[in-house]
């Protein structure tokens, strides 16, 4: 078991020297692989209970970031405090830094919705509203008060999800009435409409069939180009074959005996996956995890 | 129905891989099933038998004053001059038209207080805060409605009749606002009055079924528009609202309800004026209100016409639901699509 490698891996193998260039890549758009994000030291308390603890990581331009671990390890956490999303759990605290362009995302004049308008989140279950796929996509150019070709902007976007060939003859109809896997583009769409720095994606494929999760997988190697991209997964296979870099996650008991998320390891996706560095990393990603 | 295709015999006791629901569960459903049905059918005897009993009591008015009950706006109950040329006329428009308008005014003005009670409520107010708002606006639901009438006539309409007055010379020589907002009359009691007191009055009920409503809006779709950068009334426009239309629409029909069958507080306020006028700052009458007015020095075909107000005011009710029941479905099937 252990010695045959588990998944295919069709990211970066070697380390990458500097600019991280994948082999192959032709087209790179420009900082590509250079530091968008950064956590430092980051650790997010609900209430007394620190759900995660220390977690320094960078997020990479145009790649792909994935994180795994086992359920509980605080990935959906670190995840939503990358946006500002943990401010609506009432209760919920971020310690550390969690830099974006070099700036402190938790300083004191920092807004929270212009992180949002820069740092976009997709969701495990799609969640579209109750209007026209039309309107869904639109949504968020109006709230950017865009107002001016939003005919093409959502054109723009729904071809962006790959969602367009699907529904251009029936953009008024219900964005509820797609099926889970266009409705998770939609979503996509909706996100990427307003034309974001940084998507984070949580389980966005689980609650989907492989077909449209190969879908979603394909799209978002096409929007790496575009965009810095975070996913949280189940799904390990999905991390190898999507991501450029993987964090990988657990969840630890202290000597006080309380459960806390630690980030174990972060580094290549090909490393991960071949030869990662800390045992646990191996354990998990051979399924001899508990 | 009668036929047990899958189930065995009562008497023979059922084997252990039989998968067919045991006779006890059956009875207790069809049991549960029979209550349901005629607790059901119960309701609509008794709003049928209101609706026969009612229309029976008032034909002979009916009959006589035909198709003009609803379409004539006069209603004079005792012709001054014995059985001159008058004699008794029973039509019920301006009635229907005074409930129209004190209807109207108390839902321009309840429905966005309401509303926008809810939404404090519900996405605004610190937790403190909430319970204490539900608390005041539980407590306005439970005055009685003679008081806000007393409160009314006591106290707003003599109160009011400077602001009346402000806003008619605000609006002097503008075509349409200056008939509707015309002179008042000066006693203050009136349709914007009867309006103003029936709207305190139905906006503890809006607003706490518009509460449920907001409260059913799954937190996915807040958290989709809070994540594209909404700020809080924008996450309201996006994900809240096309959430709680259906809903609405209903908080909005029993307020409605409410306001048009509001008797003793309108009867206070309203002025008692049996007139169709564009103004409201003029007296009135509707239907619920006049019939309590008369109902006392009435007899024969007048109290037979004072019932006949009430099968209309009965009919308007339903259909008015039902309207909003065909607007909701539309509105519904069109957000919803074929999901649900
Ligand atoms: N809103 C919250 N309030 C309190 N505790 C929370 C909240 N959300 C998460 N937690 C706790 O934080 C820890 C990490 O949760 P998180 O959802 O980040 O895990 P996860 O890695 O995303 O798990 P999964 O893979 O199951 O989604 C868990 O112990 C969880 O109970
Ligand atoms: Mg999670």
């Amino acid at each position: 078991m252990t010695d045959r490698p588990l998944v295919n891996v069709v990211a970066p193998v070697d380390a990458p020297p500097a600019g991280y260039a994948l082999p192959g890549a032709v087209d790179q758009p420009t900082g590509y692989g250079s530091t968008l994000m950064e956590l430092s030291k980051v650790s997010v308390f609900y209430g007394d209970y620190e759900a995660v603890r220390d977690t320094s990581m960078p997020v990479r331009k145009h790649q792909i970031t994935a994180m795994i671990g086992p359920s509980g390890c605080g990935k959906s956490t670190i995840l939503r405090s990358l946006n500002r999303m943990n401010d609506l759990v009432s209760g919920a605290r971020v310690a550390g830094r969690v830099t974006y362009h070099g700036q402190d995302l938790y300083a004191r004049d920092v807004d929270p919705i212009q992180v949002r308008r820069h740092i976009g989140m997709v969701f495990q279950k799609p969640n579209p509203f109750p209007k026209s796929i039309f309107d869904n996509v639109a949504y968020g150019l109006r709230i950017n008060k865009i107002k001016d070709n939003i005919g093409d902007r959502v054109e723009e976007a729904l071809r962006g999800a790959a969602l367009w060939d699907e529904v251009k003859g029936k953009l008024k109809t219900s964005g509820l009435a797609l099926s889970g896997g266009q409705q998770q583009r939609l979503c996509i769409a909706r996100t990427i409409a307003v034309r974001p720095d940084v998507i984070l994606m949580d389980e966005p494929c689980s609650a989907l069939d492989p077909i449209a999760t190969s879908k979603i997988e394909d799209l978002m190697h096409e929007l790496a180009k575009q965009y810095t991209i975070v996913i949280v997964t189940h799904n390990m296979q999905q991390a190898a074959r999507v991501s450029h870099y993987t964090a990988f996650f657990t969840a630890e008991v202290d000597q006080a005996g309380v459960r806390h998320g630690r980030l174990v390891e972060f580094n290549d996706t090909g490393k991960i996956f071949t030869n990662p560095a800390d045992k646990r990393t191996e354990d998990y990603i051979t399924g001899r995890f508990g | 129905m009668t036929k047990t295709l899958n189930r065995p015999p009562a008497s023979t006791p059922a084997p252990q891989t039989d998968l067919t629901t045991s006779g006890g569960g059956v009875w207790g459903d069809r049991v549960f099933a029979a209550v349901c049905v005629a607790a059901g059918a119960l309701v609509l005897a008794i709003l049928a038998l209101i609706l026969v009993t009612t229309t029976q009591q008032s034909w002979a008015a009916l009959r006589d004053s035909g198709l003009s009950f609803v379409t004539s706006p006069r209603w004079v109950a005792n012709d001054p001059d014995g059985d001159g040329p008058l004699g008794p006329r029973f039509g019920a428009l301006a009635l229907i038209y005074g409930t129209a308008i004190v209807s109207l005014i108390a839902l321009v003005i309840a429905v966005p207080i309401s509303i926008g009670i809810a939404l404090f409520i519900t996405e605004l107010a610190p937790r403190r805060l909430r319970g204490l708002s539900v608390t005041v606006i539980d407590l306005l639901a439970a005055v009685p409605s003679v008081v806000f009438g007393l409160w009314g006539i006591l106290v707003v309409a003599p109160a009011i009749v400077p602001v009346y007055q402000w806003i008619h010379d605000l609006v002097d020589g503008i075509p349409v606002l200056d008939t509707v907002f015309g002179v008042p009359v000066s006693s203050g009691r009136g349709y914007m009055t009867a309006g103003l007191i029936v709207a305190i009055m139905i906006i503890p009920i809006i607003t706490s079924i518009a509460r449920e409503v907001f409260a059913t809006v799954p937190e996915a779709d807040k958290h989709a528009a809070l994540a594209l950068g909404a700020t809080r009334w924008e996450m309201i426009r996006g994900a809240v609202f096309p959430h709680s239309f259906g809903g609405l629409v209903g908080a909005v029909m029993l307020g409605l309800g409410r306001a048009m069958g509001e008797t003793i507080a309108v009867a206070l306020t309203i002025g008692a004026a049996i007139q169709i006028t564009g103004n409201v700052f003029q007296a009135g009458e509707a239907l619920p209100s006049i019939i309590v007015r008369q109902w006392g020095e009435s007899a024969g075909q007048h109290r037979a016409a004072l019932i006949g107000l009430g099968v209309v005011l009965f009919a308007l009710t339903i259909l008015i639901n039902l309207l909003a029941r065909i607007v909701v479905r539309h509105a519904e099937a069109r957000m919803k699509g074929a999901a649900r």
